[in-house]
């Protein structure tokens, strides 16, 4: 009876580990991780199980494809499939932003009216669908083919400018206001997020990929939170892509970044 | 008794750990799933699109062009893709002035702020005089001249200056220690040596980009 007892609890304690994921992570230091490839994570950092890695994407082609991958298509007729695509292409020298990806060169540019402005190394990108109990939502065929528009930054920049009044006229000379360098008026998180009104949200982190692409651990708790609140309100973004880039290219890139920018990943020939 | 005591406790015990493990179940399933995403595309579809992004990106016509960044203060030059001058620079505060009057009362407000967007060289000065607005006396607390003449300061704009156009310009500075700050009104302000090398550089009409 008692040996029945324990083992009861033993399984009980078993099996609320491996729910926490303590049991997985335990599993995961024995283990070398394997060449090219590392472990796809999820939002807390914690190891999205089942899944094949994050290899460099920027190398080119995909070597590793994850189950849940969504099924290769036969290709469509022509392209782009979207045709907003093509009204914006003959526009993108106009007077506007965008960010363009491009995986195989491994970069991020800013570009402004089809001229560079700043070009960003990426080290590594993953996309991502919700994930509920079940599996997850397959990815919009058309995801990296149409132009992504209507973005707003999170967090945003902080918001409120500093006001001024100038002193009453004979009043004796008040001390010139020296403002801030730019890394002091603008705190960049480890983390941010670019969200288009269609769904997409770029996921844009500087933060050091540590063994099997871990996040660092200053997301941990704002990824648990995020669960929660997805759990209680839903997913907030159809689709995620995350773009790591240098802890410094990264904070960059959130100070910089103009209000109204476009993202639009580029294809290079395979 | 005391056995079915054990046998509560068991199930009390049962309930909490399926619970439990549900509940954690429920979050650790919740979130996103990410993987390595495939950017391939196959023939007619990828030669179509490899044809139309040539025109994604690409140097403006111009022989030289001026690329800014507003937040880091940081002005280059290019040539193609090639940069032949980067230098620090000052650009706008962001600080929103305010006017009020005798009574206090709120009046005209201006935001300095240097805008974004694509600009081009209109006109080059040497030895430019700047001719005071308004905010330059509010901002200091002295009256408003009626007379224009009382607006005219010399060599407050360095040696030469580049105007963008809507009172905006690329010009010198008396302070050199702020380079690397936003801390002027709009305009971008350069040091003496860096702004000789961008006047002699640029013909009216150079492009410049702001960002």
């Amino acid at each position: 009876m008692n040996a029945m007892r324990g083992k009861i609890v033993g399984i009980g304690l078993a099996a609320l580990l491996a729910a926490t994921g303590v049991g997985e992570a335990r599993g995961e230091t024995g283990k070398a991780a394997p060449a090219k490839t590392a472990a796809g994570k999820d939002t807390a950092g914690k190891p999205a199980a089942g899944k094949t890695a994050l290899a460099k994407s920027t190398a080119g082609k995909s070597t590793a494809k994850s189950e849940t991958a969504a099924p290769a298509k036969a290709p469509a007729s022509g392209w782009p499939a979207n045709p907003a695509l093509k009204d914006w292409l003959a526009k993108a020298g106009a007077d506007s932003f965008f960010l363009l990806l491009d995986p195989k060169a491994g970069k991020l540019e800013l570009v402004l009216g089809g001229v560079v402005m700043r070009t960003f190394e990426v080290s590594e990108v993953g996309v991502a669908t919700p994930r509920r109990l079940g599996p997850s939502a397959h990815l919009p065929e058309d995801w990296h083919e149409r132009v992504w528009t209507g973005a707003t930054l999170d967090p945003p920049h902080p918001g409120a400018r500093t006001e001024i009044v100038g002193p009453e006229i004979g009043a004796a000379e008040t001390e010139v206001l020296v403002p801030p360098t730019p890394e002091e008026a603008i705190p960049v998180p480890d983390l941010f997020r670019l969200r288009f009104a269609e769904g997409l949200a770029i996921e844009i982190t500087g933060g050091v990929a540590e063994q099997k692409g871990e996040l660092p651990p200053a997301e941990l708790p704002r990824g648990f939170k995020e669960k929660i609140r997805m759990l209680r309100e839903g997913p907030p973004d159809r689709l995620r892509l995350r773009i790591r880039l240098k802890p410094e290219a990264a904070a960059e890139l959130y100070r910089s970044l103009p209000p109204g920018t476009d993202f639009v990943v580029a294809h290079s020939a395979e | 008794m005391k056995r079915r005591i054990l046998i509560g406790a068991a199930v009390l015990l049962a309930t909490f750990i399926v619970v439990g493990v549900a509940g954690m179940l429920m979050i650790d399933r919740s979130g996103y799933s990410y993987r390595e995403p495939d950017f391939a595309l196959e023939g007619a579809r990828a030669a179509e699109r490899v044809k139309l992004e040539a025109n994604f990106t690409k140097p403006p016509k111009a022989k030289v062009y001026i690329v800014i960044d507003r937040t880091h203060n940081r002005l280059e030059l290019r040539k193609g893709t090639k940069t032949t001058l980067s230098a620090v620079c000052s650009a706008g505060s962001g600080y929103r002035l305010i006017e009020r009057d005798s009574n206090k009362r709120k009046g005209r407000e201006w935001v300095f702020d240097t805008p974004r967007g694509i600009h081009k060289i209109r006109n080059k000065v040497t030895d430019p005089v700047w001719k005071r607005p308004d905010w330059d006396f509010i901002e200091k607390g002295e009256p408003i001249p009626r007379n224009s003449g009382d607006r005219i300061e010399y060599g407050m704009l360095g040696d030469y200056a580049l105007h963008l156009g809507d009172g905006y310009m690329i010009h010198g500075t008396l302070y050199e220690r702020l380079l690397g700050r936003g801390v002027t009104h709009g305009c971008i302000r350069l040091g003496k040596s860096d702004l000789a090398t961008v006047f002699s550089e640029c013909p009216i009409g150079t492009p410049v980009y702001i960002y």
